[in-house]
């Protein structure tokens, strides 16, 4: 009876809010969420529930996912705004339930914050998990990046349901054994691409097998510690392949999966991986290959996430990076387009990017490619200005803005092409001024 | 030195089996500059929430215990006022560590912004003679020339046994960033 009452009065405020025009993010949610922790224990779900975690990916996988149903014709509830903790995922739930607590869909998809899995599946049958990479990410808000694996592996030890894992991330593919009774475990890999390399080349985690700690052995590393990994002692990474990406061509945007071509809007290896998860996730549900390769081939993400833009006639790219891996990513597109090129780094530390910015230095700026200047802005500009310095870039070619009207007023003084990378709140401001100069 | 849980515990085992070369390297002179972890490592011993005992390599008299709340750490930007055999400066970092440490006579500096080697701590670190023992990353060294080349100095005079000097470098963005960041945390005066 109370979480009926409860349900209507977030239903009453639902459409106030609606009235004046107002999403409500995770508001509605965190009232429910106070008033009653058990609420997700109300909603009666009939269809699959599937959920996608991972440190850098998030959003762009189950963005896709509800793409791919979509186009298939099924009727998804998703959070694809990124309100992405267990109040943004209630907000999501509360929109759509009847006063009883039913919801009508096919399939419910969840980006799921890494830290959040066992708080919002405790009471919601998680139908497939979708787990794509662990990095380190805000140390100072996060904690070791262990501690959330073991967080999420306690989680799996009861759990029977589907899961779909990166076979090429240590950190990832060891929770296939969390729960050994589970034979619903599906593994994604990617064949070696162009520019992997024998040694890794920017900073990663989990050198030692979590199962015996001796040192995990390479074959290749595509980016970071994300590659064809096997332990030398108890065999740990040679798991059987579910759906393996071969013939990865970055320049024409094309990869295929089970003999078939899948055309893209993306670049980089590091969504290769995403579109993986996205494909073997799919495949669980019998979804038709043609629909999967008609919504992949008109995906993409006006959100900042390698965005592609013209301003001032000025070929642009746009993309986030809140940790290493993100900044290294985007970097590695830099390095792999042969064009002359301008970069500008904006670097914020408010309280949603982690006060602490030193992650900047596990990016990798050695050996930058035909970059003729880099523009740094945002609160920490001299951190990461020093940064690129000691990375042997000329100082000389750096210039440090801590007004961000500045920096890009004076990057687009010339019409190089630019690359922008920008951590969490700096991206929307950044890529606000950038639009700006279209006006 | 410092590093994540995990590889920490494979370090400090592998670390105890070098503990009397060590000292030695210690008494001999050498420089260490010991940070977060390996500053714990390096003293009697770290306790942990449920009261286990992970021995250091006591080569050092203070000992650090793990703050009782696994969420409770302290984290932050931090500054401190340090006298660097005569020559007094700020130094800038960031800190984050659940560990207290406590039995330091010789810190590295006052604490004037942030927490020290405990929760709300006027002192922060520990300094002797060759070794210096700090939370603070940020990185420490890019963030701070002058014990960067306190540091380089101290080396080169011990390896060639003179009195060197260095030539300066361009330091224009590291003093920019300084007196911004230095703006930003301390108390206006």
């Amino acid at each position: 009876m109370k979480n009926l009452f409860i349900i209507l009065v977030i239903k009453i405020l639902y459409l106030i809010l609606k009235l004046f025009r107002k999403n409500g993010g995770n508001f509605l949610g965190k009232l429910a969420y106070d008033w009653n922790p058990n609420i997700f224990k109300y909603f009666k779900i009939e269809c699959p529930i599937i959920a996608v975690t991972a440190t850098n990916g998030k959003t762009m996988t189950n963005n896709a996912i509800v793409h791919v149903l979509k186009t298939a014709n099924k009727k998804v509830i998703s959070n694809t705004e990124g309100n992405n903790m267990e109040t943004g995922i209630l907000s999501t739930l509360l929109k759509s339930t009847t006063i009883t607590g039913k919801i009508k869909a096919d399939y419910l998809v969840f980006e799921v914050d890494e830290g959040y899995i066992p708080v919002v599946f405790k009471d919601l049958k998680l139908d497939t998990l979708v787990i794509i990479d662990f990095f380190r990410d805000q140390l100072d808000r996060n904690g070791e990046v262990e501690a959330l694996i073991l967080r999420i592996k306690d989680f799996l030890k009861n759990y029977n349901g589907n899961l779909v894992l990166n076979n090429d991330d240590p950190n990832v593919a060891r929770l296939g054994k969390a729960n050994p009774e589970n034979k619903n475990v599906y593994y994604f890999s990617v064949e070696k691409y162009k520019y992997a390399t024998e040694e890794i080349k920017e900073a990663g985690e989990g050198k030692f097998c979590p199962f015996c700690n001796t040192r995990i052995e390479y074959e290749y590393y595509q980016y970071s510690h994300i590659g064809k990994f096997r332990c030398p002692n108890c065999d740990y990474g040679n798991n059987e392949i579910y759906k393996l990406a071969t013939n990865v061509e970055l320049k024409n945007k094309t990869f295929k999966v089970d003999d078939i071509t899948y055309q893209i809007k993306f670049s980089s290896i590091y969504n290769i991986y995403n579109f993986m998860a996205i494909i073997s996730c799919v495949s669980l549900y019998n979804i038709d290959t043609e629909y999967i390769k008609k919504a992949l081939s008109n995906f993409i993400l006006n959100n900042g996430r390698l965005e592609e833009l013209s301003v001032k006639n000025t070929p642009t790219i746009i993309n986030l990076a809140k940790n290493p891996t993100g900044a290294n990513v985007s970097l590695r597109i830099l390095n792999e387009d042969d064009e002359e090129k301008e970069l500008l780094f904006v670097l914020n530390d408010n309280l949603a990017d982690g006060y602490d910015v030193s992650w900047i230095w596990d990016i990798n700026f050695d050996n930058l490619k035909n970059i003729k200047r880099i523009i740094t802005s945002g609160k920490r500009a001299y951190d990461i200005a020093i940064r690129i310095k000691t990375a042997g870039f000329d100082v000389n070619k750096i210039e440090a803005y801590l007004d961000l009207k500045e920096a890009i007023k004076s990057l687009y003084n010339t019409n190089i092409k630019k690359y922008v990378i920008a951590n969490y709140t700096s991206l929307q401001p950044t890529r606000k001024e950038i639009l700006n100069l279209n006006k | 030195m410092d590093g994540a849980d995990q590889e920490q515990s494979i370090l400090s085992e592998d670390l105890l089996k070098h503990k009397d070369n060590i000292k030695k390297a210690i008494d001999e002179g050498v420089f260490f500059l010991l940070i977060c972890g390996s500053y714990q490592l390096f003293g009697k011993y770290y306790k942990g929430v449920e009261g286990n005992i992970i021995p250091g390599l006591e080569v050092f008299d203070y000992y650090t215990e793990a703050s009782s709340d696994r969420k409770n750490r302290c984290i932050g930007n931090i500054v401190i006022d340090v006298d660097l055999n005569g020559t007094k400066t700020k130094i800038i970092g960031f800190e984050n560590h659940g560990g207290q440490t406590y039995g330091i006579n010789t810190p590295f500096g006052d604490v004037l912004f942030g927490n020290g080697n405990k929760f709300g701590d006027t002192k922060e670190g520990f300094f002797l003679k060759n070794v210096i023992a700090t939370y603070l990353h940020g990185p420490l060294l890019s963030k701070n020339p002058e014990l960067t080349d306190f540091i380089i100095k101290y080396c080169l005079d011990r390896k060639y046994d003179e009195d060197i000097s260095l030539e300066p470098l361009d330091d224009n963005f590291e003093n920019l960033c300084r007196s911004q960041l230095l703006d930003r945390f301390l108390p206006k005066t």
